[in-house]
């Protein structure tokens, strides 16, 4: 084998030494970056050169045609949208994801008819009203549109209170304000359900001791939303932590009596054995079940005394446990560095929380360990293949029909859409796999499925071929033909 | 294992050796596999997808004799577990049997004794049944089956075995079933009170049922015809009183206006909604009534549905009453559809239309069954043959005979979940078939050809998986979604290819060393954006944009080269050393200021523009309310127009301009090179004018096709996300292939005192060609393949125009949004695998001739 190949790379050395000793020697040197731009330069040169040479008056004289300056500016047009194209992308999804969480001043809004309206500014468009609305307003009002070419300005306000009002935000046109202020007093507090309340506090209700608005310091809130957030996490902590477990030991359980029963039937000694274990068990779990309700509810009682009573812009009351509060902060009272706590804050929130309220509120921390799981036991899965794959085409795969084969299903592998690897996925690891490993090892559970469903391996599975091929055919061979193949070919030839 | 040229000055070691061949062997079985693993997913995707193109299979067969009276059967019913067959007799009576083996079960019975039935009509679920007598009465009746599932220990003893699952007590079937569960099914009957059909008290002669039920409120139409030939049309509503449970039915009659004397009506229909009411005669003359107005029907037309001489022999419904099925005595089966005809000969404007012809039998139509699932349908003829077949797709799914001696059938029925058939021959021998026809609506007729729908004007390309209703039919026409693919692919590539390989170009040709190695990083940090990410911002963020701005956004497409060629005129009219002193960096970074300028020009003048072209309103322009087609159609003309003159120009005095420019000194050449450029511009909008306005009286509308009404998630904003993905695949490999271009012919072609611009005009793209060929093939696949950016940005609708601003559905994305929705197995499922293979072989001939392209260029490469 290796001599095969000894003498193939000689054949096609000899092949090339002669017919461009002077092309080999000129590759050489642009591959080592510091000649490179000596000989890059040196071009530049000869291309103005004839032009700097071939004045046959005093004055200069181009040759238009052979520059063809209008190319050139349409050839580097081309590379300046694209690159304006990728900043432009990269600075919008910055921006708009950056600002995302800094908190904003709430703003109270006095309309015109008498109403107000609290809330933090979202944007802000011109909009051009329709005549129904024209007819609508006043003389002045409809001076002012016509001076703006018939515009007017709106601007859109969070004003959050979902419980109450019924919507998040709502639009103001400029000509309905006549006034606005920036109380300190306001809060935004962030909530488990119905989003943010926008408002101020009126009283808190320690188990019975009321602390009224004046005698209200911050530090007295921040400890008992603290609190309050201990036991919400610790009610949590019970339902979800202990609660689900001895669920799903039970659930075990009863599947383990399930399986035995459609191993040996119901009607023989080994079943009735394991029925009565079965029984034992679910009763100690059962029992050990009642404890934790018991416990859940007794926070849960001593949760509920703990209250804060708020009060929206127009004085609408309304209480609240202080468990029920993720996040609360003066707008308009914050320093910078508060600020920039509340925005940090809630980008931890985000990054290690799970989501709340149908993904709208929380964070994305599920989503994020999905992703980091799927991408480490695919690269697990993609290592040996990717390397083989790529080694094989680098080094091994030189002439042939065979090899010509195998790289064009390469490029194909890599070529082939994802969702078309997500349709072959789903069918034949989840469904065909998956079904029968389901059939042969968890009979007990169908119809629902163990494996026989999309998930977390199937996935990966899928995807590894797919990936392996396309991001190390390019990344990992262009790395490899950079690094390695020089050495290798320098050791390899004869001589050298 | 040593031979003689590893004999050199050092014997390499055994070690290495193995160590060498084993990894020879480990990297070829790789290579292997990977060949393997392509024709694995094609495979896979071949065995998903071949099941739809099969009929449909037989199961288990079951001959036996029935022994019931010898009286003509009048309609046939099976429970939905193809346990008990039941059969109304002329005599009034009632027999059941177990479907399987024939074992009789006592009758139950209407209690009708002595009467004859002299017209019989059953509705599409084969258990509610109408019974016509001679005294012109009318009695509604139902044959009911009550299946209950039943613990095993409550298998009463005694039973009667009939085969290894079923056994009987006489009048209900005991079925073991799995789970250790017995069903019982037992038969009951029902009748209603006698309805007056005929006024004259006629016998009646011609009888159909409809039964509709909404909620808990049945509704009953009826049509019968007595032998003076007066038909009545007969509405029985029912309401459920909530509070006393108690039934309340009222019934209204209508009189059908008379046909012409002397004429026979031997079958009469009536839709579901009671619209339309056919009255049928032998020889293929249908009367259609329109019952719009319940009170006052009128005749809307008399057509001859069979050519003359033909008897009529069948004429029945399909499932939604919409599919009129007509047999002859020919052997022929065709379906009508009442639909909307320009002149149609009619009252109501409506007019029944042959749009299916199937394969003839061999005898005479003789019987008809419409199956409850979908539009499959049984035809018997006088020579004992069923044939199985799907109304839509016309695929015949299965040809059955229970008779060698070519008895025919009187009566038969499919099985209400479409997985038997049981059949009854006038010698009371009965054929009972379990049978599987999992696909009966996909052929290749209706994946990729024109299909006329029910309710469609005429035959079309349609894809619309699901519907609200249980009549609504699947359609699966996938040349809407290959459609969608191409014309997403076309208007990326359109938008992508002149960027990628311009700046492909610039990168490799004029950009100076020091910027390339930045600029190459950059643009491919494109390519590692998600593509999910670049479809959410097009169409959360881009599409409202480009909505508002749309008229400076066509406006760029030309403001944005011609301000480049501009500043090249102005820039080589500048002194030669300021030139050479700014020559790269600089120059580089003043087509930036240009290419952000002409934008700004473009947002500036966007409104403007709009006025001028548009009448003010791009978007209601579009619509077509308002404005000429001439701008649109000169903004068209002008790139194919602005080629053809600059190709003119430089023939005509092209040669001999170049060395006139030569000899006059600078400034005044270059500004002699500008106007000579500013002519060619006004030539070319004068004459892109004029041909906009020849082409507009010509009747030519861009409108009706290119452009026409604008959805915020359209075609455009499809490209330019695609852009994101497509650009710097194009460009990274365009650069590779220009760059690989040997130096020395570089060096050569400097040498020789060429530009750099000639270089690479001449020179280095020719050279590189191939490699450049395959990088747009490469991107094209990408294109075609790319899923989330469709899904989200491109509107998801399967609609076949060619208008930039209409949505689009792609193959891929049609995958990912109904993928989810398709059960195992299913025939969407297998359709979805099937555009997954289509998708397959599109990419994979795409990278194939990339790849060959690719091979090819580099054996050239090799020889330079």
């Amino acid at each position: 084998m290796t001599t095969r190949r000894n003498k193939e790379n000689s054949a096609r050395d000899d092949e090339q030494t002669p017919t461009n000793a002077g092309g080999t020697a000129f590759n050489s040197e642009v591959r080592l970056n510091v000649n490179s731009k000596a000989t890059r330069q040196g071009t530049d040169e000869a291309a103005s050169a004839p032009q700097l040479i071939t004045p046959q008056r005093k004055s200069m004289v181009w040759d238009f045609k052979a520059r063809g300056e209008p190319f050139l500016w349409l050839f580097g047009g081309g590379l300046c949208v694209g690159i304006a194209m990728i900043i432009g992308f990269v600075v919008l999804i910055v921006y708009n994801g950056i600002l995302t969480f800094y908190p904003r001043p709430i703003q109270v809004v006095l309309l015109r008819d008498g109403s107000r309206l609290a809330g933090e500014v979202a944007r802000a468009e011109d909009f051009r009203p329709g005549p129904e609305v024209m007819a609508k307003l006043s003389e002045e009002t409809r001076k002012e549109i016509a001076v703006h070419e018939g515009f007017a300005r709106r601007t859109l306000y969070r004003i959050g209170n979902f419980d109450l009002y019924n919507e998040d935000f709502r639009w103001v046109v400029d000509y309905e304000i006549s006034g606005s202020t920036t109380p300190e007093d306001m809060f935004f507090i962030e909530r488990m359900e119905w989003g943010p309340f926008i408002g101020t506090i009126k009283s808190l209700d320690l188990n019975g001791k009321v602390i009224e608005k004046s005698s209200l310091s911050m530090e007295t809130l921040d400890a008992e939303q603290t609190r309050g957030a201990g036991r919400r996490e610790r009610i949590r902590g019970i339902e979800r932590g202990e609660i689900a477990a001895v669920n799903h030991y039970l659930e075990e359980e009863r599947l383990k009596l399930k399986k035995v029963g459609l191993q040996f039937g119901q009607k023989s000694p080994p079943y009735a054995e394991a029925e009565k274990e079965f029984k034992t068990n679910s009763e100690r779990l059962e029992l050990q079940y009642r404890d934790l309700a018991k416990e859940v509810a007794a926070i849960k009682e001593k949760d509920a005394q703990y209250t804060i009573a708020l009060a929206d812009v127009s004085g609408r009351e309304k209480t609240l446990k202080l468990s029920d509060i993720v996040r609360f902060y003066p707008a308009n009272k914050l320093t910078f560095s508060g600020k920039i706590g509340v925005y940090l804050s809630r980008w931890w929130e985000f990054l290690t929380q799970e989501p709340r309220e149908a993904n709208t509120e929380g964070g994305v921390m599920p989503a994020i360990f999905g992703t980091f799981c799927m991408t480490i036991l695919m690269a697990l899965l993609v290592a040996p293949f990717g390397v083989i794959a790529a080694l094989y085409l680098r080094e091994y795969a030189k002439q042939g029909r065979l090899v010509s084969l195998v790289r064009i299903c390469v490029n194909n592998l890599a070529g082939v859409p994802s969702i078309v690897y997500g349709v072959f996925g789903l069918g034949f690891f989840a469904y065909i796999l998956g079904g029968n490993i389901d059939r042969l090892f968890y009979p007990e559970r169908l119809p629902t499925p163990t494996f026989g469903t999309g998930g977390l391996l199937w996935a990966s599975l899928t995807l590894a071929p797919a990936l392996a091929l396309q991001r190390c055919q390019s990344a990992f061979s262009r790395w490899l033909s950079a690094q390695l193949i020089p050495v290798l070919r320098l050791r390899g030839t004869p001589g050298s | 294992m040593v031979n003689s040229e590893a004999k050199g000055p050092k014997k390499t070691r055994r070690w290495v050796l193995i160590a060498d061949r084993i990894a020879d062997m480990v990297i070829s079985v790789g290579g292997i596999l990977v060949i393997a693993a392509v024709l694995g997913i094609m495979i896979f995707l071949v065995y998903e997808v071949v099941p739809l193109f099969e009929g449909g299979t037989v199961q288990s067969h079951s001959d036996y004799a029935l022994d019931v009276k010898r009286e003509p059967i009048l309609g046939l019913s099976m429970d939905e577990h193809k346990t008990i067959a039941a059969c109304a007799m002329k005599d009034a009576t009632v027999s059941a049997w177990h479907a399987r083996t024939g074992a009789l079960l006592t009758a139950p019975s209407f209690g009708l004794k002595g009467k004859t039935v002299t017209a019989f009509a059953q509705s599409l679920d084969t258990s509610n049944m109408a019974l016509g007598f001679s005294d012109g009465t009318v009695r509604l009746g139902r044959i009911l089956f009550f299946s209950e599932v039943l613990p095993a220990e409550a298998m009463p003893a005694g039973l009667k075995k009939i085969d290894d699952q079923d056994s009987s007590d006489g009048s209900s079937i005991y079925s073991t079933i799995t789970g250790k569960q017995i069903r019982k099914t037992s038969v009951k009957l029902e009748l209603e009170d006698e309805i007056q059909a005929s006024e004259t008290g006629s016998p009646i002669v011609a009888l159909d049922y409809r039964y509709t039920e909404f909620g808990e409120r049945p509704k009953k139409r009826l049509a019968a015809v007595d032998s003076q030939g007066l038909a009545t049309v007969v509405l029985v509503e029912s309401k459920l009183n909530l509070f006393t449970r108690k039934m309340t039915s009222d019934t209204v009659k209508t009189r059908l206006p008379a046909i012409p004397e002397g004429e026979l009506i031997s079958h009469v229909l009536v839709t579901g909604m009671g619209d339309d009411v056919y009255l049928a005669q032998a020889d293929g003359k249908v009367h259609r009534y329109s019952m719009r107005d319940f009170e006052h029907p009128v005749l809307a037309e008399t057509v001859g549905v069979l050519p003359s001489g033909v008897e009529l022999t069948v004429l029945g419904f399909l499932l939604g009453d919409k599919s009129m099925v007509v047999g002859g005595s020919d052997g022929s089966v065709t379906i009508f559809f009442l639909m909307e005809r320009k002149g149609a000969a009619s009252s109501d404007g409506l007019s029944l239309v042959r749009t299916r012809e199937f394969k003839p039998h061999n005898s005479a139509v003789t019987g008809f069954a419409p199956s409850q699932r979908g539009k499959t349908f049984a035809t018997s003829d006088s020579g004992g043959q069923v044939w199985l077949r799907h109304g839509t797709s016309q695929k015949t799914l299965l040809r059955l005979s229970s008779s060698p001696d070519k008895v025919s059938q009187e009566a038969m029925v499919i099985a209400p979940q479409l997985n038997g058939l049981l059949a009854v021959r006038s010698d009371r021998r009965t054929s009972y078939w379990d049978i599987d026809v999992p696909h009966p609506e996909i052929s290749l007729h209706t994946l990729f050809g024109k299909v006329w729908y029910e309710d469609y004007p005429e035959p079309t390309y349609t894809w619309q998986s699901a519907g609200a209703t249980d009549a609504f039919e699947p359609k699966v026409s996938i040349v809407p979604l290959i459609f969608g693919t191409l014309k997403g692919t076309f208007y990326s590539l359109l938008f992508a290819i002149p960027i990628a390989l311009l700046a492909a170009i610039y990168t490799s040709e004029f950009l100076p060393y020091r910027v390339r190695g930045k600029v190459k990083p950059v643009m491919e940090v494109m390519a590692s954006l998600p593509s999910v990410v670049l479809g959410f911002v097009a169409a959360l963020v881009l599409a409202p944009v480009i909505e508002t701005w749309i008229a400076a956004v066509i406006l760029v497409f030309a403001v944005l080269p011609l301000s480049l060629i501009l500043a090249a005129y102005l820039w080589q009219s500048l002194p030669s050393p300021v030139v050479l002193r700014l020559e790269g960096i600089p120059k580089f970074s003043l087509m930036f200021v240009v290419v952000a300028g002409s934008m700004y020009l473009a947002y500036a003048a966007g409104p403007i523009f709009e006025r001028l072209f548009f009448a003010g309103n791009f978007k209601s322009w579009l619509n077509g309310g308002i404005g000429r087609a001439t701008p649109f159609l000169f903004v068209l003309i002008i790139p194919a127009m602005g080629l053809l003159v600059s190709l003119l120009a430089g023939r005509i005095f092209g040669y001999r301009f170049t060395v006139y420019l030569r000899k006059i000194p600078m400034p005044y050449s270059a500004l002699l090179d500008f106007l000579r450029w500013l002519g060619i511009v006004a030539a070319t909008a004068a004459l892109s004018y004029a041909l906009a306005v020849f082409l507009e009286a010509l009747g030519l509308d861009p409108r009706d096709g290119l452009v026409g009404t604008y959805v915020q998630r359209n075609t455009l904003i499809v490209s330019f996300a695609m852009g994101f993905a497509v650009i710097p695949i194009i460009y990274t490999l365009a650069d590779d292939a220009l760059s690989a271009v040997p130096d020395h012919l570089r060096s050569a072609s400097l040498g020789c005192g060429a530009t750099l611009w000639q270089t690479a005009i001449w020179i280095i793209i020719p050279t590189a060609l191939s490699g450049v060929f395959s990088a747009v093939m490469i991107g094209m696949g990408r294109a075609v393949g790319e899923t989330m950016i469709m899904v989200m940005a491109a509107g998801n609708t399967p609609l076949m125009d060619l208008n930039v601003f209409d949505g689009l559905r792609a193959l891929s994305a049609n995958i990912a949004v109904e993928m989810p929705e398709a059960p195992k197995d299913g025939s969407l499922y297998r359709v979805l695998f099937l555009t997954g293979l289509v998708l397959f072989a599109m990419t994979f001939v795409i990278n194939t001739v990339a790849e060959l392209v690719r091979l090819h260029f580099r054996k050239r490469a090799m020889q330079l």
